[in-house]
C-alpha cells in the first residue's frame, strides 16, 4: 500500500472512505433523534427464547396432569351437577400448570356447549384460588364453597365470557384452583327439567418482557 | 500486513457505506428492524431472527401478512394475520403466530400496523447481544476508540492512510451500534390452549304435593285442615302454595292464593260463608320456582249448622 505515487490516489482512498465514516456517524445521530425508533415498549437487550408453551389441566376426575390438545375439548365426567336447584352451588378442584419452557400468563372463559336449554342464563361460574372446602354436600341446599380469593362472578353465557383474569404461571409452576358452579337463587320456573354443559377455555400466552 | 489492512480497509468502506444506506432508507421510508425475541413464527421466522418492517396503513392489510402491532400492554406482538375486520380507517386484527395452534387471546384494533417483509434468522441474536449491557460496553468503548482514531492529530502526513484505515476497521462497529440501538424486540409469543368441558349440568325438578287430605270441619271439628306430603322425588321444596276457588255461591272469596311454609292449611275463617264450596289446590314452591297444582280430592262445603246458629264447613268429596 506504500506504494502509491499520485497525492490524487491517496486522496481518493483516504478521503473517500474518511467521509463515509463520517456519514455512519451522521447516520448514528439522525437516527438516534428519530422518534421512528423509540416508539416501543422495548426490550432492548432482551433475551431470546425459543421454546413452546404447555398448558396442562388438572381436573376432579384426572389423577394425574392431562394435556388438553390445543382447540380440542376434553369432557370431564365428574365435572357434572345433577337435580341443580335455585341457590345450589357445587365447588369443583381445578389446577393449571406451565410445563413448556417459559412463564406464561394465562386466562380463561367460559361459555354454553352441549345442548344448552336454560332461560335467561340462570347458571353462574365464579373461580377461587384455592380448593373446596370440605367435603362433597350431599344435603339440599347443596352449597359448597371454595377457599382462597375470589374471582368474578360469571353468568354462563352463550360466548365465551372471562372467569380468570391474566394471572402469570412460572415455568413448572402449578395452581390450584377452584370453580363454584351454581344456579341464582331468582332463577326463573321456566329452568326446571333444564340442562346444558359448560366449557372452559384456557389460553396461556408467553410472558415477553 | 498492508494486505491485511487493505482487506480491513475495504470491508469497512463496504459496510460502513451499507450502514450509510440502511440508515437513510430506514429514515425516509419508515423501515423498522425487528429481533424476534421469540419463536411462534417459527420455523419461517424463528427466534433470534433479524426482520424489516415497514408501517402501512389498517387498509392496506391482508389475511397473510406478519404484522408487528402492540398489544393492551404495550407489548410488540409480531404475528401473521388471520383474520381482519376492517371499520373505516381502523381495523380489528386477529393474530396468530405460525407455530401457535391457537390465536391470540385479545384481538388488536389498530389504524396501522408494521408489517414484515423481510427476515433474517440468526442475526438478531447478534443485535440482541450488542443491545445488553456488555455489548452497550464494548459498542461505547468502540465508539470512543472512533472518535480518538479521527480527531487525533497526526504529526506526519505518511500516517495519514493509516488513520483512514483505522476509521474504516471502527465503521463496521458504528454500524452495529446503529442497527442495535435502533432495532425493536418484538415477540412473537408463544401460546397454547387447554379446553376441559364439564359434563351435563342438569336442573332438578319440582313435583307438588301428594296425598292431599281435608280433615276436620263439621259441627264440633272446628275449620276443615288441609294436610298433604312433600314430593317424595325430585327438589326439596321450601314451601308450598293454596289456591282457593269458589265454585258455588256467593259471599266469602271469590278465590285467591296463600303461600304456607308447612305441609297443612286450616281454611281462614274470613272465607266461610253460607252456601259457599271451595275448590283447593296445593302446588310446591322453591324460590322462583313452582310445581303444577295438585287438586284436592275433597272440597269444602259451608252449610248452616242445624241449631241455624252456626255455620258449618265440612270436607266433602
Amino acid at each position: 500500500m506504500g506504494r502509491h505515487v499520485a497525492p490524487r490516489r491517496w486522496f481518493g482512498r483516504g478521503r473517500t472512505r474518511a467521509l463515509l465514516a463520517l456519514g455512519t456517524v451522521f447516520a448514528l445521530g439522525a437516527v438516534g433523534t428519530s422518534a421512528y425508533w423509540t416508539d416501543t415498549a422495548t426490550i432492548t437487550g432482551g433475551t431470546i427464547t425459543s421454546g413452546s408453551m404447555d398448558l396442562q389441566l388438572q381436573t376432579p376426575s384426572s389423577a394425574s396432569w392431562v394435556h388438553v390438545g390445543s382447540g380440542t375439548s376434553a369432557t370431564d365426567a365428574t365435572l357434572a351437577i345433577g337435580n341443580l336447584t335455585p341457590n345450589e352451588y357445587h365447588a369443583f378442584d381445578v389446577a393449571a400448570r406451565n410445563v413448556g419452557n417459559a412463564d406464561f400468563t394465562y386466562t380463561a372463559t367460559v361459555a354454553q356447549a352441549g345442548s344448552w336449554t336454560y332461560v335467561n342464563t340462570p347458571i353462574t361460574v365464579q373461580f377461587f384460588t384455592g380448593s373446596r372446602v370440605g367435603a362433597e354436600d350431599t344435603s339440599y341446599p347443596i352449597q359448597e364453597t371454595c377457599s382462597g380469593t375470589a374471582l368474578a362472578t360469571v353468568p354462563v353465557a352463550a360466548g365465551p365470557t372471562t372467569v380468570i383474569p391474566s394471572r402469570p404461571l412460572a415455568l413448572g409452576a402449578s395452581e390450584q384452583l377452584c370453580v363454584r358452579v351454581g344456579m341464582v337463587q331468582d332463577a326463573t320456573d321456566t329452568n326446571q327439567n333444564k340442562s346444558g354443559q359448560l366449557r372452559f377455555d384456557f389460553t396461556a400466552t408467553q410472558v415477553t418482557s | 500486513m498492508n494486505r491485511v489492512w487493505s482487506v480491513l480497509l475495504t470491508g469497512g468502506a463496504v459496510v460502513g457505506s451499507l450502514c450509510l444506506l440502511v440508515a437513510l432508507v430506514s429514515a425516509l421510508f419508515g423501515v423498522k428492524p425487528l429481533v424476534f425475541r421469540t419463536g411462534s413464527m417459527g420455523p419461517e421466522i424463528p427466534a433470534g431472527a433479524l426482520a424489516m418492517a415497514r408501517t402501512v396503513d389498517a387498509a392496506d392489510l391482508e389475511v397473510g401478512d406478519v404484522v408487528s402491532v402492540h398489544d393492551a400492554e404495550g407489548v410488540r406482538v409480531t404475528h401473521r394475520v388471520v383474520d381482519l375486520q376492517e371499520s373505516g380507517e381502523q381495523a380489528v386484527l386477529t393474530l396468530r403466530g405460525d407455530a401457535n395452534t391457537v390465536p391470540d387471546a385479545a384481538p388488536y384494533p389498530v389504524a396501522e400496523a408494521d408489517r414484515v417483509f423481510w427476515s433474517v434468522p440468526w442475526l438478531g441474536h447478534a443485535v440482541a447481544f450488542l443491545s445488553s449491557p456488555l455489548g452497550l460496553l464494548l459498542l461505547g468503548g468502540s465508539a470512543v476508540a472512533l472518535l480518538i482514531v479521527v480527531f487525533r492529530p497526526t504529526p506526519r502526513p505518511t500516517r495519514g492512510k493509516r488513520r483512514a484505515t483505522r476509521v474504516m476497521v471502527a465503521a463496521p462497529v458504528a454500524a452495529a451500534m446503529i442497527v442495535s440501538q435502533s432495532t425493536t424486540g418484538t415477540a412473537a409469543a408463544f401460546s397454547d390452549s387447554a379446553a376441559v368441558s364439564s359434563s351435563s349440568i342438569v336442573a332438578g325438578n319440582l313435583h307438588p304435593p301428594t296425598g292431599i287430605d281435608c280433615t276436620g270441619g263439621g259441627l264440633l271439628g272446628g275449620l276443615p285442615t288441609y294436610v298433604w306430603t312433600a314430593p317424595a322425588s325430585g327438589a326439596p321444596p321450601l314451601g308450598y302454595s293454596v289456591r282457593y276457588t269458589r265454585v258455588a255461591g256467593v259471599g266469602g272469596s271469590a278465590g285467591g292464593e296463600l303461600t304456607v311454609s308447612s305441609t297443612s292449611w286450616q281454611l281462614p275463617s274470613s272465607l266461610v260463608a253460607v252456601g259457599v264450596t271451595y275448590r283447593i289446590e296445593v302446588r310446591s314452591r322453591l324460590h322462583s320456582w313452582q310445581s303444577a297444582y295438585v287438586v284436592a280430592g275433597e272440597r269444602v262445603v259451608v252449610t248452616l249448622g242445624a241449631l241455624g246458629l252456626v255455620n258449618v264447613s265440612s270436607c266433602v268429596t
